[in-house]
């Protein structure tokens, strides 16, 4: 008896221990839509996103330099230079402090920088400009020239490479020593006595400067964007959010992409109103923990009344969602400073219209995406170049969003509200 | 096929190719043990579920090759007795006093039962005895370990496995009977 039962033993499990059975072909589609969402995607992924929003960052600045190194070159010609390419502030402003003396002053090197230009540029040609560029010769004894050039070839003067000696003999003040570091570009200033209609071209010069920047213009941006976003539990429905994943505020799983298309006009310097159509896309999966009532138990109490005590579960899900978002904004721009960057600080409104609809997956559960918001920013701008067309953006930007359209049934909302940060380029036309 | 060292590296990146060939593998011995342990095959299938949620969840953690089928294999039970702690039945256990017959010829009978057959004999046990009784005679565990699973005693371990024989000897006889009166 004994033998036998533990054959039949044997035999019941090996067949049972060999059992094996096909699972309905769904059953991989739902795992696939459980764990896709739930686990990360691969690094390779994540790591491309970022490496493509670095190189458009790089791109940008790389093309810009190029560009400027370019023009540069086609424009400085070998015997004068432009006043074009003249220092852009200083130097210009201080020849034109400089034009306002008394000739004699000017005449006496007071502020005044004598040049001394390249053996090979002395041919001087006073027709040309309001600029003398001359030789060792003429810098020691050319009284009527107190403004000259610096020649980038100065190895046959009595000075050391970075040392130029200022002064006009006639003057009789003593030599000065003006030092210059090795790069340094060399200085062009005007003089009155040279030309006396130099001061109108280098006025003329300032002035259209400060009209670039003053025109009315249209503006394009384009800016991968991180964070903008807070997730609000739906209150009004029956579903319970236990919590949501969170993801970090910077990670590329919330990377969107904004790009703006408008107009600024500046109404003073240094202060621009700008409006036009604001586009904004993300996608992103938001996993969370959904409690549901597993079963509930039901016991009398010793006075006779209805106990009730639910037994929860807990159920990881996952809601897919894309924002697609056009809008329009209007706002107004302080620019801080114009150096090597451009510093500006902004802030606007916005009101934004969804333009995709709920995926039908989700149609049966939820009705709809919410399909409006208006919001509030507040930016702070770095561009690089200061000047130019094609720039480089980093922009930080706070979001406040003060009304989302709260007429839907989705576990919860996602407000593009919080800190964000947008790294791009803009382009002016 | 065996599963290669490189798909299982795929698999722990989220190559969805990886991940599909690997399921491929193991899909059918996985239903297999679901069934087993289920009382219906709607619950293997959840249970199903959550064994391939899981694996592809913390797959990154294996890191011996080799090992990776008893890998699958344990996450596979301890899935399916998560999902018996999770869904505990008051159920009365059938036929306490169990039948006692002798001189039957099991192996007959149960050389005459399809699989089919067998897992539905095996599902028709109370859970608690079905989950002894598939962790000690399919699985090997011995009955410490069993009772450290289920939070239970090894003696109610051993006595539940000895309830879950007879329960089957019966059915099993029930079945024979039936069968030989048919189609002898």
């Amino acid at each position: 008896m004994k033998d036998m039962n533990e054959s039949f033993d044997d035999q019941l499990s090996r067949r049972l221990r060999g059992y094996s059975e096909d699972p309905r072909k769904e059953l991989w589609q739902n795992i696939m839509a459980i764990t896709s969402a739930n686990v990360k995607p691969p690094a390779t992924k994540r790591n491309s996103r970022t490496a493509w929003m670095f190189i458009l960052v790089l791109l940008t600045i790389g093309g810009r330099y190029y560009y400027e190194r370019i023009s540069t070159s086609a424009k400085e010609p070998v015997t004068s230079r432009e006043s074009s390419a003249l220092p852009p502030v200083k130097g210009i402003d201080k020849a034109a402090a400089e034009n306002e003396r008394p000739a004699e002053t000017a005449g006496t090197r007071t502020g005044t920088r004598n040049s001394v230009g390249s053996s090979k540029q002395n041919t001087t040609d006073p027709n040309t400009s309001g600029r003398n560029d001359i030789s060792k010769k003429q810098a020691g004894f050319d009284q009527t020239a107190s403004m000259h050039v610096i020649g980038e070839e100065n190895s046959d003067l009595s000075t050391t490479d970075d040392n130029v000696i200022e002064s006009s003999p006639s003057s009789g003040i003593a030599p000065q020593v003006v030092k210059y570091s090795e790069n340094e570009k060399p200085v062009t200033v005007e003089s009155k006595t040279t030309k006396p209609g130099a001061p109108d071209e280098v006025k003329t010069v300032i002035k259209e400067k400060e009209k670039k920047h003053n025109k009315f213009s249209v503006y394009f941006i384009i800016m991968p964007t991180f964070g903008y976003q807070r997730i609000n539990s739906n209150s009004s429905d029956d579903v319970i959010v236990e919590s949501i994943d969170r993801i970090s505020t910077f990670s590329t799983d919330r990377l969107g992409v904004r790009a703006e298309l408008g107009v600024e006009d500046p109404i003073t310097n240094r202060i621009k109103v700008f409006g036009g159509l604001v586009y904004f896309q993300r996608k992103q999966t938001i996993d969370y923990t959904e409690k549901q009532v597993e079963y509930t138990e039901v016991s009398q109490g010793p006075n006779g009344e209805i106990i009730v005590v639910p037994e929860f579960k807990h159920v990881q899900k996952s809601f897919e969602y894309e924002l697609k978002n056009l809008g329009v904004q209007v706002g107004v721009s302080y620019e801080l400073s114009r150096k090597k960057l451009l510093q500006t600080l902004g802030t606007g409104f916005e009101f934004h219209v969804a333009l995709n609809k709920l995926e039908d997956k989700y149609k049966a559960e939820f009705t709809n995406n919410p399909s409006a918001y208006v919001f509030y920013n507040l930016y702070y701008r770095l561009q690089y170049p200061a000047e130019g067309r094609l720039k480089a953006v980093f922009q930080p930007t706070l979001n406040y969003s003060f009304y989302i359209n709260q007429n839907v049934n989705a576990p919860f909302y996602v407000k593009p509200y919080g800190l964000g940060l947008n790294i791009g380029c803009t382009y002016n036309f | 096929m065996p599963l290669t060292e490189k798909q299982l590296t795929l698999c722990q990146i989220n190559d969805a190719k990886a991940q599909w060939e690997l399921y491929e593998h193991y899909k059918r011995r996985i239903m297999g043990l679901c069934r087993r342990y289920t009382k219906s095959k709607e619950e293997a299938e959840d249970v199903f579920q959550e064994i391939f949620i899981r694996v592809f969840q913390n797959i990154s953690q294996l890191s011996d090759y080799q090992r990776i089928d008893q890998w699958m294999m344990r996450i596979s039970v301890n899935t399916a007795v998560n999902y018996y702690h999770k869904n505990k039945r008051h159920q009365h256990d059938v036929e306490k006093n169990g039948y006692h017959h002798q001189n039957e010829d099991y192996e007959l009978i149960l050389s005459q039962f399809s699989d089919e057959m067998l897992i539905n004999l095996i599902n028709e046990l109370p859970d608690g005895y079905r989950m002894v009784f598939n962790l000690h005679e399919v699985e090997g565990y011995n009955h410490a370990e069993i009772g450290e699973l289920l939070n239970i005693s090894e003696v109610t371990s051993r006595s539940q496995l000895n309830r879950a024989k007879h329960v089957l000897k019966s059915k099993l006889k029930a079945f024979g009977v039936l069968k030989y009166e048919r189609y002898e």
